[in-house]
């Protein structure tokens, strides 16, 4: 960890050898410095000041490689094992009934038939509910979900996929493969 | 058309699965559907699936303990090995600025929803700093260093390793991005010492080693921890390599192994990288192929563990 004082807010990350500049410390009253374990990764770190005088430690973040490995770590309380699984496409929606129809292709075995389903709106969670518009792309797993504490339940579960929005260099970019598609065909 | 709170749906090889909460009907051009009649599945099991096993065998010559017809132990050991903890992750190496990726932004450009955004707020950041910003968000994690952007999805809808970075790059379309890495993860968990030794015998014979692996009077002297396959088939010119790897790591319990697929992309380079528009362009186009692709591989080690 290198810890300076100065005037810089500037955090970052080096690594041992690498090219990344240092920041040229000021002379101060706080001056800690402990050379880093070959290869290692650091947070390099300097002391603001601020208005009322008083020294504020911006950040200190040593980050060594096992804390930047457990950083990339995903600790999960349940998992969802899927027996079965659709993608839909909302077609239609009933305020009044408080349903929507969806159609609905299999994910578990893909190319079977299609099907429409009709569900309810409460089944859709707060997280979720924005999404729910007609053209809104979901996926519907039905399955058990296992619980680390050793708990299963079986749970049906309707999932909105969140998809970027098409931006006009997309569209033009589509619609230029389509007239050379098109072209290629012979077609006016 | 069925009324009520049950719902199904039939499923192509004639089973039936439900749900909660509707009613179904299946789509027919006569705009006359049948009724359907509700049968869950009950487990994997029922699900149609391919004989990789049968496969297996075949390439290798070794006996199909999976397969009834050639084995009489068959319905004493079908499957030995089981396919545990399916993750997914996208990574992308560029030039990031980590603050960027803060729970409000996630948020307010709909890659993430507002119950996950304040669940977030208020637990989910590790870190948030000019260099690295790591971010728990339920089942998934966002860590993005200033080189590395890395998204896992650890529970269903794995599809979120998708959606997730091509709805980021869509917006950040001049990012930097020189690679991507989608990745295919999952645990092996064998139950049979004797099959999980000839597992690794399969996958790496021993005899070439000598005495290095074998001790007087055929003793295990050691054996199999990581083996690491690359394949370049040149699908897209984009497609550097699928890279497979088999972990029997030392901090894993025994007769557990890590399987990992790597699906690499360069993109430039990083003395010369393309956009991020490029790299969410690459993720839509070749997402389904590359997780079919690693789908594939990892239940053929799974098949390699059965019939060894």
């Amino acid at each position: 960890m290198w810890l300076e004082n100065g005037t810089s807010t500037a955090l970052r990350l080096s690594t041992l050898g690498s090219t990344s500049k240092e920041v040229a410390p000021n002379i101060g009253d706080v001056a800690l410095r402990a050379a880093p374990p070959r290869g290692s990764v650091t947070l390099d770190a300097t002391i603001d000041h601020i208005s009322d005088g008083v020294r504020i430690l911006e950040q200190v973040l040593p980050v060594a490689p096992l804390q930047l490995a457990h950083l990339h770590h995903l600790q999960l309380k349940s998992r969802l094992e899927v027996l079965q699984s659709w993608e839909g496409i909302v077609i239609d929606i009933d305020e009044e009934r408080g349903e929507f129809k969806a159609r609905l292709s299999d994910l578990t075995n893909r190319g079977g038939d299609e099907s429409e389903a009709i569900f309810d709106k409460r089944d859709v969670g707060a997280n979720e509910i924005d999404l729910l518009r007609v053209g809104g792309i979901f996926q519907w797993l039905v399955g058990y979900r296992k619980h680390s504490y050793g708990q299963m339940e079986r749970v049906s579960a309707i999932v909105f996929r969140r998809l970027p929005a098409w931006h006009a260099e997309d569209l033009a970019r589509a619609q230029s493969e389509g007239e050379a598609i098109a072209a290629a065909f012979g077609a006016d | 058309m069925k009324q009520g709170k049950r719902l199904s749906v039939k499923t192509r090889d004639g089973g039936y699965a439900d749900g909660e909460g509707g009613r179904v009907t299946d789509v027919d051009a006569d705009g006359a559907p049948p009724l359907t009649t509700l049968r869950p599945p009950r487990s994997r099991a029922e699900r149609p699936h391919r004989d990789i096993g049968t496969e297996i065998a075949r390439s290798t010559g070794l006996p199909n303990r999976s397969d009834s017809a050639t084995s009489t132990r068959a319905w004493k050991e079908p499957h030995v090995a089981e396919l545990r903890d399916t993750s997914l992750s996208t990574v992308l190496l560029g030039r990031f600025n980590p603050l960027i990726f803060s729970p409000e932004w996630l948020e307010v450009n709909n890659i993430i929803g507002p119950e996950e955004a304040a669940s977030a707020r208020e637990s989910g950041i590790e870190v948030m700093a000019p260099n690295v910003t790591s971010i728990n968000l339920g089942s998934m994690k966002l860590v993005v260093e200033e080189e590395r952007f890395v998204l896992i999805v650890g529970d269903e809808p794995l599809v979120r390793a998708r959606d997730f970075p091509v709805t980021c790059f869509s917006l950040l379309r001049h990012t930097p991005v020189y690679a991507v890495g989608l990745n295919y993860n999952a645990t092996l968990v064998a139950t049979d010492p004797d099959k999980w030794d000839r597992f690794g015998d399969v996958l790496s014979p021993k005899e070439p080693w000598g005495n290095f692996l074998t001790g007087p009077e055929g003793a295990r002297l050691g054996g199999l921890r990581t083996l690491v396959l690359e394949q370049r088939l040149g699908l897209d010119d984009r497609w550097t390599y699928t890279r497979l790897t088999v972990d029997a790591a030392e901090n894993l319990p025994r007769m557990h192994a890590k399987v990992n697929i790597n699906n690499h992309f360069d993109l430039g380079g990083a003395d010369k990288p393309k956009s991020g528009a490029e790299a969410y362009q690459l993720i839509d186009e070749l997402w389904n192929e590359a997780m079919e692709r690693s789908r594939t591989l990892t239940e053929k080690v799974k098949a390699i563990a059965d019939v060894a």
